[in-house]
């Protein structure tokens, strides 16, 4: 299990698009993901979940994977945040 | 009401209007079908038989999607991009599904059922969160669960306008609208919604009318009914008489012909009846806005109002935010000048947790410049985001609500900071941005001499000036029907400041509602205003009314009403003196 914490900073947030972008990538890992924040905690392969945590930019968010390939999908989700989900 | 009671006699309802024109012609009343969802609270016997429904009205759901979406993006391009994609991406959710079809299979409930269940739920929370952009995806969790259920049952949502005809609903969802044929829509009619709503960007675009009223005529009005509807005063008249459609036919041809006219005239200047220029200006609070400044050949923009933009965001939106909005306007209206005004967040305009609440006189208390300056982190941020868009167009920096010098000596220190912090990063700026301050406070308009030693040019914002001079709260209905510019201590205040300003080679400009009051110009232009700033729809028409009229008539008419002492005779004098030059605008916007 692996848990990281991270920073939203893109412009938007985790608006409709850039959320769908992010459970996107989530969804490529068999491991299963969590975000956590503010006591809310969702499945981060589930778009309404991932609205719900109404994500402004600034925040932060806990992430926790577990599985096989809980490395690689941490990774992958901290360079599409910190890329800015490359918008 | 049936309809035989509104064969009676006419009736008359006061609206707002947030589209121009007028339209004439039978309602048709546009509310999607309620289904009564207690009665499907019974048991279910078959869940995979539910299940498959779900499935295929699902698929149905996602193929009328997918067209909106495309007819959507030919008109409007990606205005409405993120609602379809977020309501798309919710139908691709298997963990969102999921918990639909658990309720199905473990409660025993049908498929509409459930969907209404799961759903209600999940918009009731967004409903309640605090960021604007989240809780209004409330609202398409509410439309999705309504598609779904509808499917489920096979009723088709009756888009179906056949004739031209004025659509009266309660809302209007981006989804909803793009279904209507657009030669069939004389004008919008909503029960909810404001200047920023879906139908009333619609109806802008269109060029149709649209009209909110508080009074659910959605729920009252039945198919077919005659109305008139007015996008200048709001006004709806239900079942008119026969002399009062021939006279709004009459106004309609009317204004159309004007301003056919007057949009092909929309590239010249604006100068007198003798030749002298004016500048027309125009009043912007959304980046959407300035296709229509253009069109209307705007001078610039007098005002950018940026509370929207905190507003918006519930809060204080960073420096990039502010700075990408100002650079888009800078850069759009270049050469043009371009007046953004600091924010003027307090009075009526709160954001909870941000801004105080509960003040005993929230116009005399903590807003504007006052709220600016005890949050100088706010204040700089936004000061840094104008002075880095600044390079990009013709950028100018305009004070809230300035009641001493003090305000201004402040600003001009937070400023010096702003450019050393700027300079030291390596950020570019166009040097000394002209600083200007709104004369909207007694205090400013009586120092007015004073302060053009410390500020560039002045803008009049006469809507405060008015309540605070007359001390009339504009929004008490006790005493707001006092509330008149035209009161000789409110004018005469407008004179001396503007020829104070145009003494000391101060750019002076009027932004409120009065500089497009038809009655309101010629005195204006008589004190020695030549910059006068408004809602861009009114320009075509002040310019017109501008080229009818000479300087030294205006001089001789408002050195006539500076004797007069009544609200009233001062009204009548005007009116009068339009009539007489012919110059009678009765299609003026209000803001």
């Amino acid at each position: 299990m692996i848990e990281k914490t991270l920073q939203i900073i893109n412009e938007q947030g985790l608006h409709a698009r850039p959320a769908a972008h992010l459970v996107k990538i989530a969804g490529r890992f068999k491991s299963e993901v969590k975000i956590l924040k503010d006591g809310l905690e969702v499945n981060g392969k589930s778009i309404m979940g991932v609205m719900m945590l109404a994500a402004e930019t600034g925040s932060y968010l806990s992430f926790v994977i577990t599985g096989e390939d809980e490395q690689a999908a941490i990774e992958a989700i901290e360079e599409l945040i910190n890329k800015k989900f490359y918008e | 009401m049936n309809k035989k009671q509104w064969s009676v006699d006419e009736v008359i309802i006061n609206g707002l209007a947030t589209s121009p024109g007028f339209a004439i012609g039978p309602v048709y009343i546009f509310r999607p079908q309620v289904i009564n969802l207690l009665e499907l609270e019974e048991h279910i016997e078959n869940s995979a038989e539910e299940i498959r429904h779900l499935n295929k009205a699902m698929r149905q759901v996602m193929k009328q999607l997918v067209y909106a979406q495309k007819i959507s993006e030919t008109s409007y391009g990606e205005k409405f991009t993120d609602i379809f994609e977020s309501q798309k991406s919710f139908l691709h959710d298997e963990f969102l599904i999921k918990e639909i079809t658990d309720e199905i299979h473990k409660a025993r409930k049908s498929a509409a059922h459930s969907v209404s269940k799961i759903l209600s739920e999940k918009s009731e929370y967004f409903i309640n969160l605090e960021n604007t952009y989240f809780r209004e995806r409330a609202f398409d969790i509410l439309d999705l669960k309504q598609k779904i259920i509808h499917a489920l049952f096979g009723i088709g949502i009756d888009y179906q306008l056949t004739n031209p005809s004025i659509v009266v609903a309660e809302s209007l969802s981006p989804t909803d609208t793009i279904h209507f044929n657009r030669k069939f829509i004389l004008g919008f009619i909503t029960d909810k919604g404001g200047k920023t709503s879906h139908a009333t960007i619609l109806a802008k675009g269109l060029q149709i009318p649209a009209v909110i009223n508080g009074n659910n005529l959605s729920h009252i009005l039945k198919n077919e009914i005659m109305i008139i509807m007015d996008g200048f005063s709001g006004q709806i008249i239900i079942n008119p008489t026969t002399r009062t459609v021939q006279r709004y036919e009459h106004k309609k041809q009317a204004y159309l012909a004007q301003k056919e006219k007057l949009f092909s005239d929309a590239g010249r200047e604006s100068k007198t009846a003798d030749m002298v220029p004016v500048e027309l200006l125009a009043n912007v609070e959304f980046l959407h806005e300035i296709p229509e400044v253009l069109r209307h050949a705007a001078g610039g923009v007098g005002l950018f109002r940026t509370e929207s933009i905190f507003l918006e965001h519930n809060g204080e939106p960073d420096e990039d935010t502010q700075f990408e909005i100002y650079r888009k306007l800078a850069k759009k209206l270049a050469p043009h000048p371009v007046t953004i005004r600091t924010i003027d967040l307090g009075g009526d305009k709160l954001i909870e947790g941000y801004t105080s609440k509960d003040e005993l006189n929230p116009f005399l208390g903590w807003r504007a410049i006052r709220f600016c300056l005890d949050r100088p982190a706010v204040f700089k941020n936004q000061l840094r985001a104008i002075y880095r868009a600044s390079v990009f167009g013709n950028v100018q920096i305009l004070l809230p609500m300035i009641s001493s010098l003090e305000e201004i000596i402040q600003t001009r220190e937070i400023i010096t900071v702003v450019k050393e912090e700027l300079q030291a990063e390596n950020i570019a700026f166009a040097g000394d941005i002209p600083l200007g301050v709104m004369i909207e406070t007694p205090a400013a308009a009586i120092h007015i001499g004073a302060l053009c030693d410390y500020a560039d040019f002045f803008s009049i914002g006469t809507n405060d000036l008015t309540q605070y001079v007359l001390a009339i709260d504009r929004t008490n209905d006790k005493v707001s029907h006092s509330f008149n510019t035209f009161h000789p201590a409110v004018l005469n205040l407008v004179g001396q400041v503007i020829r104070t300003a145009n003494e000391r080679k101060r750019e002076v400009t009027l932004c409120g509602e009065f500089a497009s009051v038809p009655e309101a110009i010629p005195l204006l232009l008589g004190m020695g205003l030549r910059r006068f700033s408004m809602n861009p729809f009114s320009i075509p028409y002040v310019r017109r009314q501008i080229a009818g009229l000479n300087i030294a008539e205006c001089e001789a008419i408002y050195s006539e009403i500076s004797t007069y002492h009544l609200v009233s005779e001062i009204e009548q004098k005007m009116a009068g003196f339009l009539e007489e030059k012919g110059l009678k605008v009765v299609y003026l916007i209000e803001e």
